[in-house]
Formats: C-alpha cells, sequence, structure tokens
C-alpha cells in the first residue's frame, strides 16, 4: 500500500477535490487500520462511521405500512370526481330555479305597446293582450334565460377549475 | 405511472430517503413517516408523474421540505446513543461494538454540528455517494456552491478529528 498516494488522495479528499472514485478507493485503502502507519488510523474510523450510516435502512415493515397507507389514501382523480359529484347537483338546482323564476316573472309581466320588431325584453305595466307581443316578449324572455344559463356555466366551470388546482396545490405541498 | 413502477420506485429509493430524511429530523420512527408522506403524495399524483425530469431530485426536495416542517413543528428530543447505533453485528466483540458506537456517535455529532447546507451537502456526497452535478441539482446550487460548502465542512470535520484525542489512540 502506497501511503504517498493515500496521502494524496486525504488532501484531494479534505479539499473537495477529489472525484467519486477517488474516494470510494480512498475507502478500501483505509479499510484496515492494521495495515496503516499510525498517522493514517486515525482516518479509519471516520469512513468506517460513514459506511456504517450509508448502511442503515428503513424498518422490515416498512413497505408494507406504505401499501397499507396507500390503500386508505385518497385518491386524487377520485377526490376530483367527488367534487365534480357535489358540484352537479347545484347547478342543476340552480338552473331549474333560475328557470322557474323567469317563467313565473315573465307570466306575470305587465303589458306594454310593442315599440320594435326586435326581441327585446319589455318592462312595463299591465297585461299583454296582442298575441305578436306575447311571443316577442317570451322570444326575449328564453333568450334573456339561455344567456343567463350560459353565464351560470361559464361560472360553475371557471370553479371547478379552481376548486381542482387548490386541491393539486395541497397535494404538492 | 404504473402501480408497478411505484413499487420498483419504493425500493429503490427508500432508503436513501430514510437516510436523508434521518439526518434532517434525527428521529427514526419520525424519518420513516417523512418518507411514507413523500410516497403517499407521489401515488396520488401519479398521473403527472412522467411529466416530472428528475424524479430522484424530485424526491429529494419532497423529502427535505417535509422533514424540515417536522422539525419545525415539534421540538426535537434526542435519542439514547444505544437506539441510534443498535448494530446487532455477530462477529464483532462487545469490547469493538462499544467502541464502534462511540465512534460513530462522535462522528454523528461532528457532521450534525455542521451549518445546515454543509451537513446536506456533506450527507448527499459522503453517505450517498451522489456526484456534485447531482447534489447541485438537487439543493438547487451552483456547482462552485457545492464543492465550497463540501470543502468547508470537510475541513471543519479534519480540524475536529485532529482535536480529539480520541482518533489518536484508538
Amino acid at each position: 500500500m502506497d501511503v504517498k498516494k493515500i496521502e494524496l488522495l486525504l488532501e484531494k479528499y479534505f479539499n473537495a477535490e477529489s472525484t467519486l472514485e477517488e474516494e470510494q478507493l480512498l475507502r478500501q485503502w483505509l479499510s484496515d487500520p492494521k495495515k496503516l502507519p499510525a498517522h493514517l488510523r486515525t482516518y479509519c474510523f471516520w469512513f468506517e462511521a460513514l459506511e456504517e450510516e450509508a448502511r442503515r435502512t428503513t424498518s422490515a415493515a416498512f413497505a408494507q405500512k406504505l401499501q397499507q397507507k396507500i390503500r386508505q389514501s385518497p385518491d386524487t382523480k377520485t377526490t376530483i370526481a367527488r367534487i365534480r359529484l357535489l358540484w352537479q347537483p347545484i347547478v342543476q338546482i340552480a338552473a331549474v330555479g333560475l328557470i322557474l323564476l323567469l317563467a313565473l316573472f315573465t307570466l306575470k309581466r305587465p303589458h306594454t305597446p310593442p315599440n320594435s320588431s326586435s326581441h327585446q325584453l319589455v318592462v312595463a305595466t299591465g297585461e299583454i293582450e296582442d298575441p305578436e307581443l306575447a311571443y316577442q316578449q317570451t322570444m326575449a324572455a328564453l333568450a334573456f334565460l339561455t344567456s343567463q344559463m350560459d353565464q351560470g356555466r361559464r361560472k360553475a366551470a371557471k370553479e371547478l377549475q379552481r376548486v381542482e388546482i387548490i386541491e393539486q396545490v395541497i397535494k404538492t405541498n | 405511472m404504473t402501480e408497478r413502477r411505484f413499487q420498483e420506485l419504493v425500493l429503490e429509493q427508500k432508503d436513501r430517503l430514510f437516510r436523508y430524511a434521518l439526518r434532517i429530523v434525527g428521529n427514526e420512527a419520525e424519518a420513516e413517516d417523512v418518507v411514507q408522506e413523500v410516497f403517499i403524495k407521489l401515488w396520488n399524483q401519479r398521473q403527472y408523474a412522467d411529466q416530472i425530469d428528475n424524479l430522484e431530485a424530485w424526491l429529494t426536495t419532497l423529502t427535505r421540505n417535509q422533514s424540515i416542517d417536522k422539525v419545525r413543528s415539534k421540538h426535537r428530543r434526542t435519542e439514547p446513543i444505544d437506539k441510534r447505533f443498535d448494530m446487532k453485528d455477530a462477529q464483532i466483540s462487545p469490547h469493538r461494538q462499544t467502541e464502534l458506537n462511540e465512534t460513530l456517535e462522535l462522528v454523528k455529532t461532528w457532521i450534525d454540528e455542521l451549518p445546515p447546507k454543509q451537513k446536506e451537502i456533506m450527507h448527499l456526497r459522503d453517505i450517498e455517494g451522489l456526484a456534485y452535478k447531482e447534489i447541485a441539482q438537487m439543493l438547487g446550487l451552483t456547482l462552485d456552491q457545492v464543492k465550497v460548502n463540501l470543502f468547508r465542512a470537510r475541513q471543519a470535520i479534519r480540524q475536529k478529528m485532529q482535536q480529539t484525542e480520541k482518533w489518536g489512540l484508538t
């Protein structure tokens, strides 16, 4: 065993200039203190301790415990599906409620003379007796209803997207 | 990521991550908890796992963050020496066993006394055998920062070796 080589490698090691291969070589050379001069024996125990630390492992039951935990852990996909399931009936109920409200509002709408051929919702007092006007009012109400439903659907989709992002962030952290 | 790939990854990485967590939390049971949490997170995000460039680095970072959280959330209590270095090797004599435990305890104390960054880098290099580049990537440092920190850590250890009478006597 070349003592000079060991000393040189030790210098490189403590100056953080050694390669992984050189460090491995150093560990081999310093594995038996009996074969080394006294001044080098000091370093044997350092490398021995590092080797010992590198041999530390998880307990035998670790993998089994992990498997169990994974089975119990709620899946991301399932969670998102659950959030969707929660949101869907809310959106559906809100849409039906909106339709009913608008229908009620339209039927009870007071009468006003027609002022244009466009399908604009007319707000006035009295009842509608003119069939043409009633038709126009119904069409306007339905157009309004459709636009409101679209708006509602867009908002619900946005909220759902936000919930998914939050879910992802929570999982990541 | 398939279940099979996940299981392979657990087998490949569990001990490395455990030692890394242990270096930070200083308690075996808690280190195992940390690694368990890390793998559960990976499992829950397995549909995105293929998009992760370096899964090993990702797992290391996650382990580091989880460990730091654990340390912050609870005040550490030092474990007794005999539990930490309980090496039941039949070939080692009781006298040698005691000697080894003492040495290991001393080395452990030296490493633990280093500043956190130096400690982490020394662990990844000297215990896990990672290349400078890999360490830099994992810790988000430059190659020079890794080398400077490792240099300081090893110099500090060398000084302690020289100061400790035990090393000269053993």
